[in-house]
């Protein structure tokens, strides 16, 4: 029997967790330490959904916005959409990152890791490589000594009409796709950070009788030929002009398609231009044509109660045949709520976890970048791209998927690879998936 | 008795004088930039780089940094502790120094150099921010090498500037246990400032001295003060644990297309409290 359970957590983060399956467990774990975020779901737990409630209104319950995808050939065609969602608040992640240190076991040993002689210093400590009471001062981490992969840095990635992505540097890992209303979203993963510090060294040598040979070509590197700079000046002023032109036919293409389009949102428009709470009124005769039909009686007396609650704490008056209706002051809810999205969101949840988080130059570590769509619409055409540190070295034939995709690993401008899935097909509402792969620790 | 003047024009004087010693203090080095090291040189005598750091407050002065001396099989290290170098010990030997110090130690049992022996200095500039209970695992490598103890024992200063290398501009190539990265520079270069080019200096390492002083009552100086060092054990070699089959080969990796044999949210049944449960049928 093989039972799959979503652990639920506060932070609305979703961590797989398969029983018998200890590595990928820990990969999974990984998640909440390393900063993965979710999306927020929709329905009422979202706040981000725009929720309209209505009480006789029939709407609609589909609208899409649609992007232009036409630019010229070579441009970006959409500046990605970076939604950045929340952030798991830190009493929330998992601080579990494998084998992390060492921890008493009862009440005086410690137990061993990777055949290390530990040292059990009393109070419940376990030393190892240094003697009990003696302080290594653990300091802030530094840069330097960490592999980052994951993450979208620097500049952001823009996508081009041939489905490629622009700007995608060394470290970065990230997801391209298409929404159900043509939009296009860009969505990075989390970063990666992985302890794996290598030294190097600057060697000088000298010596009476050194010093002559080592000085001896010294003059062969020194001589810089001017002349490219000329070539390069000269090159950019022609390219210059061009760009320009491009760019502003780029523009006036996109202005004249995002004014063009809209049709379908139009019913939308118009509601969200009135207040929520006259939505209503205009739909009863009383208040669009001054009739009181007898029929509508009792939905008007009901629906004033509605409305005092959406207007408190302005209440509301009205008289019929000189009588005062029944107002109830019970903050009643209305019976009806459609939730109502406006707006095509991106909604493709990825996350990236290392199996080792401290690593030395020849060790092995499996990357899994797990993806879920978490919106209620499919998406397509979900391209999943990892370019690698330099430090990193992707081991051919490594490459596992859940899901068909096809898969490309090419050279990037560091030394290392950039990886690429194109996941085959569309992706509907709650499907996912597990992409994993190998690497060697240069 | 001076006139008023006179008077005036000493006080100004020494007001100026001090305004001078001033700017003097100020342009030591403490007001040196914290994270480069381009004014400094490894030019300079042992423990004038490590001072500087000191005077600059680099995170970590004062603290224990591990670091592993290596060298050719059967190399064996001497230690100076209380003015005096203690017995030769095998190397690797990882010992934990302390940042802003520097080190005098003896080299002996030098293969194919019967009764040879070089007295190298490590200064250590820089700190390694180490998970903590994993010091001894990524110790600062001194790597002594055949070509250098030659070159030192043929009369030249080799001078190794050893630095933490910058991940994001890493040289791509994969660096054998027990090597490292190499690069020459010409003697009139900075090789500090090289270095701080590539990533973060943390010590230099100078081989050239191959006597010590026969005057004992300068032994104190030449062995540096003898700073404090803690010994440390030397991390286990994982292939050796992996031969003496103490340590698995291989993690227990289960393939993804295994993990999740149908595509995920076929079969599963979304409730809104978050909870997603999937169950096969019973075997």
């Amino acid at each position: 029997m093989r039972k799959l359970n979503f652990i639920s957590s506060g932070s609305k983060v979703l961590f797989p967790r398969l029983r018998g399956v200890g590595t990928f467990a820990l990969t999974a774990l990984t998640l909440g330490a390393t900063g993965c975020t979710a999306l927020p779901r929709p329905g009422k737990n979202s706040a981000s959904d725009q929720t309209i409630a209505v009480s006789r209104a029939k709407l609609t319950d589909q609208t899409s916005v649609s992007a232009p995808r036409n630019a010229a050939e070579g441009a970006p065609l959409v500046v990605a959409d970076h939604s950045q969602t929340s952030v798991v608040p830190a009493s929330h992640s998992t601080a579990v990152i494998g084998p992390q240190g060492v921890s008493p076991i009862g009440d005086d040993s410690c137990q061993t890791f990777e055949g290390d002689a530990i040292q059990y210093c009393g109070n419940g400590t376990c030393v190892t490589g240094s003697e009990c009471g003696v302080a290594m001062a653990p300091l802030a981490a530094d840069p330097n000594e960490f592999i980052y992969d994951g993450g979208d840095n620097y500049s952001q990635v823009a996508i081009k009409k041939d489905w490629t992505a622009v700007g995608v540097e060394p470290t970065d890992t990230l997801a391209y796709y298409e929404t159900a209303g043509g939009k296009v979203c860009v969505k990075p993963t989390n970063r990666v950070p992985i302890y794996a510090p290598r030294f190097g060294s600057v060697r000088q040598v000298r010596g009476t009788n050194l010093s002559q040979l080592t000085l001896g070509p010294q003059g062969v590197l020194a001589p810089v030929a001017p002349g490219k700079m000329e070539d390069a000046e000269l090159a950019a002023g022609v390219v210059l002009p061009v760009a320009i032109k491009g760019q502003s036919k780029v523009d006036a293409l996109d202005a004249f398609q995002l004014n063009s389009a809209g049709v379908r949102i139009d019913q939308i428009l118009a509601l969200k231009s009135m207040e929520a709470g006259r939505i209503p009124y205009v739909l009863v005769d009383l208040f669009r044509t001054g009739e009181l039909v007898d029929e509508q009686l009792p939905g008007v007396e009901r629906m004033l109660a509605s409305a005092l609650t959406w207007y408190s704490p302005e209440s509301v008056a009205v008289e019929i045949d000189s009588q005062e209706t029944v107002v109830m002051r019970d903050a009643k809810l209305p019976s009806e709520i459609l939730v109502y999205e406006t707006e095509d969101k991106c909604s493709l949840r990825i996350c990236k976890a290392a199996s080792h988080t401290i690593a030395h130059s020849g060790d092995k570590i499996s990357f899994t970048i797990r993806f879920d769509n978490v919106g209620p619409h499919p998406i397509k055409n979900t391209v999943i791209i990892d370019s690698l540190s330099p430090r990193l070295e992707y081991i051919e034939g490594s490459s596992q998927s859940s899901v068909d995709t096809t898969f490309e690993s090419a050279p990037n401008e560091v030394g290392s690879n950039i990886l690429k899935w194109g996941i085959s097909g569309e992706l509907d509402a709650g499907e996912g998936g597990v992409i994993s792969f190998d690497c060697l620790v240069r | 008795m001076l006139p008023k003047n006179r008077l005036h024009f000493i006080g100004l004087l020494l007001l100026a004088a001090g305004v001078c010693s001033d700017v003097a203090l100020a342009q030591g080095p403490s007001q040196l930039p914290r994270n480069v090291n381009y004014l400094l040189s490894a030019d300079q005598p042992p423990g004038y780089v490590a001072s500087a750091q000191v005077a600059r407050q680099i995170p970590g002065v004062g603290t224990y940094q591990a670091v592993a001396i290596s060298g050719p099989p059967g190399l064996k290290v001497a230690l100076a502790r209380d003015g005096m170098l203690l017995e030769n010990l095998e190397a690797p030997v990882t010992t934990g120094m302390l940042v802003g110090a520097t080190y005098r130690f003896r080299v002996a049992n030098i293969p194919y150099r019967p009764g040879a022996e070089l007295y190298p200095t490590i200064e250590i500039i820089g700190k390694v921010h180490t998970p903590t209970g994993r010091e001894h695992r990524f110790p600062i490598p001194v790597v002594l090498t055949n070509e250098d103890i030659e070159l030192a024992l043929g009369g030249a200063l080799v001078t190794r500037v050893i630095y933490v290398e910058d991940g994001e501009i890493a040289t791509p190539m994969a660096v054998p246990a027990g090597e490292q990265l190499l690069h020459d520079v010409a003697p009139e270069d900075n090789a500090l400032q090289t270095a701080d080019q590539y990533g973060k200096p943390v010590a230099i390492l100078r081989i050239g001295s191959i006597l010590p002083s026969s005057n004992l009552a300068d032994m104190p100086r030449f062995l540096m003060g003898s700073p404090p060092w803690i010994p440390l054990i030397t991390a286990p070699d994982r292939e050796q644990l992996i031969r003496d089959g103490q340590w698995p080969n291989t993690p227990p990796v289960v393939p993804a297309n295994e993990v999740f044999s149908q595509p995920h949210g076929l079969s599963t049944q979304r409730i809104n409290d978050g909870l997603i449960v999937e169950q096969d049928d019973q075997p």
